[in-house]
């Protein structure tokens, strides 16, 4: 009787409680829900960013402008717009969607997309895709600057097309289309666009790699260099020359002869490359031609996304860092990107593959001199365009005794056996600790290097090995926050975290061997 | 040196962990034996595309066109793949690339024309501007325009254009032809003022009237006149300053509304400024009569681009003298009665200016005043003025007079 007049009494008060927490979560939610929404300052749209997407290149033609000269800004203005079009009309070809069409099609023009839409709807079909190069030359300007006609040349497209998702074609086209734009309320609108002949360029044959390139290619001797204290931030605010001449004095006493570089993509400000890193890496191969070093630069570190909507963002930074830098005297190669291969799982194979083929045309656009390689991170992965490169980067951190097979493959696998391969990155820790139960030690490391600098030597493999020093920390992004991983990269240098050097060292030692 | 060995062992768990191997199609090649499709069509045509092929795959065309491309799935017909473009979907004229797609590859590929549907124009899309021009001959609209057919295509190069205008009176017609779809002509003004009305035609077709106003050109030099009531100078009247009727070069009456500036010169090198905008070419300034007798030199001016003659005139005083009383020990002046030039009372709001001096001639005050019913007054009181000798000058109407005074006395010298 007493229990259940307490078991009642204990329910009541529990249920008062939570009515009275869920009216007053009721009443906050409507409270915070009235609270939300626009700043009363967006009402002017005064704090609008245009944030640029879509950066294929554009290189217009005004030389012959019937109607009245063409004003730089207008032709900004109509740039702007019309590649905002194709970024629109991009988007919607992927989902079927109009999201976005009415600010750059004109009405009768967009009833034309829609129909297109419709159909590959009904289709379940879809297409990704991107241009990449536009050369339009303005042909007509009106006297009151409200119309523009101009045909767009060779634009250079790159279209996945999908039926329920499934890719059925990749391909590569060039295209012209005649365009007649308005200006409609502020925005220059796509009138009409009809698509004509295009009239092909003949490509021009690559020229092969000079004897010279090549001899230097094949004596690469060297390591991946990043300093002691800032390793994966060698350009950022500790960045100091004369660290770095430090080193390179150490590295050419060595009797090493070539440094691997990273350019981190968003580091370095993704499409709008920061000019004062850039005089950084500049200052850094200033010393590094000052003590005979040669520079293989690693583009796209930290870069992860390949997705054909960014295409036209990456080409962009590849041609300001390439632009900058080509004309340095210690630039030996470019490595378009580090260990592409391992990103075949998260992000498709095919994607990848794709951004990597298109972006060796955009280096050997802006670079024809200078010899353009991938790191792969495997001899396996290796093989993967080796047609296309100049020479071949592979990484090996796998068992020693396995390597000679894996070389051997590789090498019976590349198409052109006069091509040049490189072990970009090996090597061994010296970490023997609690994350890896005491396994390893700095004799572990000699030993390895002690073996295969006798297996390169042998078969006369240039080689680049991991890494100078040892590190006093390493960053989350480069191999996560677990101990276990973090640790042991900390310790494959040839050098401690004092600066002395370990019993490797005396294996990697050109010099001293030739004496 | 991202991945390093737990990347490697990573990815290898992941494969192992993976309970079934991807189905892997075994490729299925297609070949054709033989082929049929249009090379050309008219816009709004159905287009066919069939192929004989030996082979099982899983073909697709890809079609590339101006907008966007399109993807067509088969249709199965005596052993032939035929894909069907209907009606609504050859609507946009211009170059189609169709390709053939089996198992990731091109199999086949060729282009289809499609042209404009010439015979049905309907529409001429016309863009004319600037809508307001100037006489002369220099000046232009521009005439822009796109035919299209009846599904908004451009019609094709050569096509010839006739374009009408009715200017001054008369008509004339320009001909001409299509250039990429498009033509543009410049339409010159004519020395006259007024409208010009512009169409086109193409295959019997007309666009709408499109209008632009020829304003007229920059005026050219003028002269103007003024009138007032009387040559007194008696502050209270208004003088009116008048142009003649402002033209161009070309004897068109500039537009209404023309801003012209009236400036005035006096005999101190002291400005005026009035303006007024024209009507019917004429425009009118006005200014109160000054105070004092004056010698006015008036120009006026259509900035930047005409000016008058100058015209010279004179006020004659109004006021010939007045009197002056000091009342309450000298501390109350009375000004007045002001007679005017026919001796009446002068209108109420004449300026008197009152300078009060202290005897080692430093200004101690400056009071002003406005006449009344043709008086004045001023008070000054014995808390802001201490007894003692001053210097008082008046003024009014251009007519000065001085008087030594004791303030605190009846004493006047």
């Amino acid at each position: 009787m007493n229990w259940n007049r307490l078991l009642i009494r204990c329910f009541l008060i529990i249920t008062f409680l939570g009515v009275n927490a869920l009216i007053l979560f009721g009443i906050s939610s409507v409270w915070s829900y009235l609270n939300t929404g626009a700043e009363r300052s967006s009402r002017l749209h005064l704090n609008l960013e245009e944030v640029r997407t879509y950066l294929p290149k554009v290189e217009w033609d005004t030389s012959k402008v019937e109607g009245r000269p063409m004003e730089p800004l207008t032709l900004a203005a109509i740039e702007r717009d019309y590649l905002n079009g194709w970024y629109v009309k991009n988007n919607s070809l992927l989902t079927n969607k109009r999201y976005g069409l009415s600010d750059y099609f004109t009405d009768s023009a967009r009833v034309k997309v829609n129909r297109i839409l419709d159909f590959n709807g009904e289709q379940q079909a879809s297409f990704r895709q991107t241009t990449l190069n536009h050369f339009p030359k303005l042909d007509f300007y009106s006297a009151d600057g409200t119309q523009v006609y101009f045909t767009d040349h060779n634009v250079d497209i790159y279209q996945e097309s999908l039926v329920n998702n499934q890719t059925i074609l990749e391909s590569k086209k060039k295209e012209s289309y005649k365009v007649i734009m308005l200006l409609e309320d502020g925005f220059w609108r796509i009138r009409h666009f009809t698509k004509r002949e295009n009239k092909i360029e003949p490509a021009q044959p690559r020229s092969k790699l000079t004897d010279s390139i090549k001899s230097l290619v094949q004596d690469i001797k060297g390591l991946n260099y990043y300093p002691k204290d800032t390793p994966w931030d060698v350009f950022g605010k500790k960045y100091s020359d004369s660290i770095i001449s430090k080193d390179f004095g150490l590295i050419k006493e060595m009797g090493l002869n070539t440094i691997r570089i990273f350019i981190p993509y968003e580091d370095f400000g993704s499409a709008f490359v920061d000019g004062k890193k850039i005089d950084k890496v500049k200052s850094l191969l200033d010393k590094a031609y000052e003590n005979e070093l040669k520079v293989v630069v690693t583009l796209f570190d930290f870069y992860g996304n390949y997705d054909v909507f960014d295409w036209t963002l990456t080409h962009r930074h590849v041609e300001q860092v390439v632009l900058a830098l080509k004309d340095h005297k210690a630039i030996l190669a470019w490595d378009i990107k580090n260990e592409p291969d391992l990103d075949f799982e998260s992000r498709g194979k095919e994607m990848v593959m794709a951004w990597l083929d298109q972006m060796i045309d955009e280096v050997r656009k802006w670079d024809g001199k200078h010899p353009v390689t991938i790191g792969w991170a495997t001899p396996e992965g290796a093989l993967n365009l080796n047609e296309k490169l100049d020479f071949i980067s592979f990484h090996y951190y796998r068992e020693l005794k396995d390597f000679k097979e894996a070389y051997n493959q590789l090498e019976e696998g590349v198409t052109d056996p006069e091509k040049p391969i490189v072990l970009q990155e090996y090597g061994l820790s010296s970490y023997g600790g609690l994350w890896n139960f005491y396994r390893g030690s700095e004799e572990d490391q000699a030993n390895y290097y002690k073996e295969i600098q006798g297996i390169l030597e042998e078969k006369n493999i240039p080689f680049l090995f991991w890494t100078l020093y040892d590190f006093s920390q390493v960053p989350n992004a480069v191999v996560g926050r677990l101990p276990w991983r973090k640790k042991p990269q900390q310790f494959y240098g040839c050098f401690d975290m004092e600066g002395k050097p370990k019993p490797a060292t005396k294996y990697l030692m050109q010099n001293k061997k030739a004496e | 040196m991202l991945g390093r060995h737990f990347y490697i062992i990573l990815f290898f768990l992941i494969l192992s962990c993976r309970g079934e191997e991807i189905k892997t199609v075994v490729p299925k090649d297609i070949n054709v034996v033989g082929h049929e499709q249009p090379t050309s069509i008219v816009a709004g045509e159905i287009a066919q595309f069939s192929f004989e092929v030996k082979g099982k795959g899983n073909p697709y065309l890809l079609l590339h066109q101006g907008l966007g491309p399109m993807i067509l799935q088969p249709r199965l017909d005596n052993n032939k793949l035929v894909f069907t473009l209907e009606k609504m979907y050859t609507r946009q004229a211009g170059l189609y690339e169709w390709e053939l797609i089996n198992n990731s590859q091109v199999v086949l590929s060729g282009n289809l024309k499609v042209l404009p549907k010439q015979e049905l124009t309907t529409k001429i899309e016309t863009y004319f501007g600037p809508r307001s021009i100037r006489a002369g001959g220099d000046d232009f609209s521009m005439l822009f325009m796109v035919p299209t057919d009846v599904y908004d295509n451009p019609l094709p190069d050569g096509t010839s254009v006739i374009i009408k205008r009715q200017m001054d009176n008369a008509q004339d017609s320009i001909q001409g032809e299509l250039k990429n779809g498009y033509l543009w002509h410049n339409l010159f003004s004519s020395n006259y003022a007024g409208r010009m009305l512009v169409s086109a035609t193409v295959n019997q077709i007309s666009s709408k009237e499109l209008t632009s106003m020829i304003a007229p050109s920059n005026s050219v030099n003028f002269q103007i006149d003024y009138k007032r009531v009387h040559d007194y100078a008696d502050g209270n009247q208004v003088i009116e300053f008048i142009t003649d009727e402002i033209q161009d070069r070309f004897g068109n009456t500039v537009a209404d509304g023309t801003l012209v500036n009236f400036q005035v010169t006096d005999q101190d090198g002291a400005r005026l400024l009035t303006a007024g905008s024209t009507l019917a070419g004429i425009a009118t300034g006005k200014l109160l009569h000054p105070t004092k007798a004056s010698n006015w030199k008036v120009t006026a001016y259509v900035t930047g681009e005409s000016k008058s003659n100058e015209t010279q005139l004179q006020f004659k005083p109004a006021v010939k003298d007045y009197e002056v009383s000091f009342l309450h020990d000298n501390r109350l002046i009375e000004v007045g009665p002001i007679h005017g030039f026919m001796e009446q009372l002068v209108p109420d709001g004449l300026l008197i200016t009152l300078k009060l001096f202290n005897d080692k001639g430093e200004l101690v005050d400056t009071k002003l005043t406005n006449s009344s019913k043709g008086k004045a007054s001023f008070e000054l009181e014995e808390l802001f003025y201490e007894n003692g000798l001053y210097t008082l000058q008046i003024e009014t109407a251009g007519l000065q007079k001085e008087f030594k005074v004791a303030l605190g006395t009846n004493e006047l010298e």
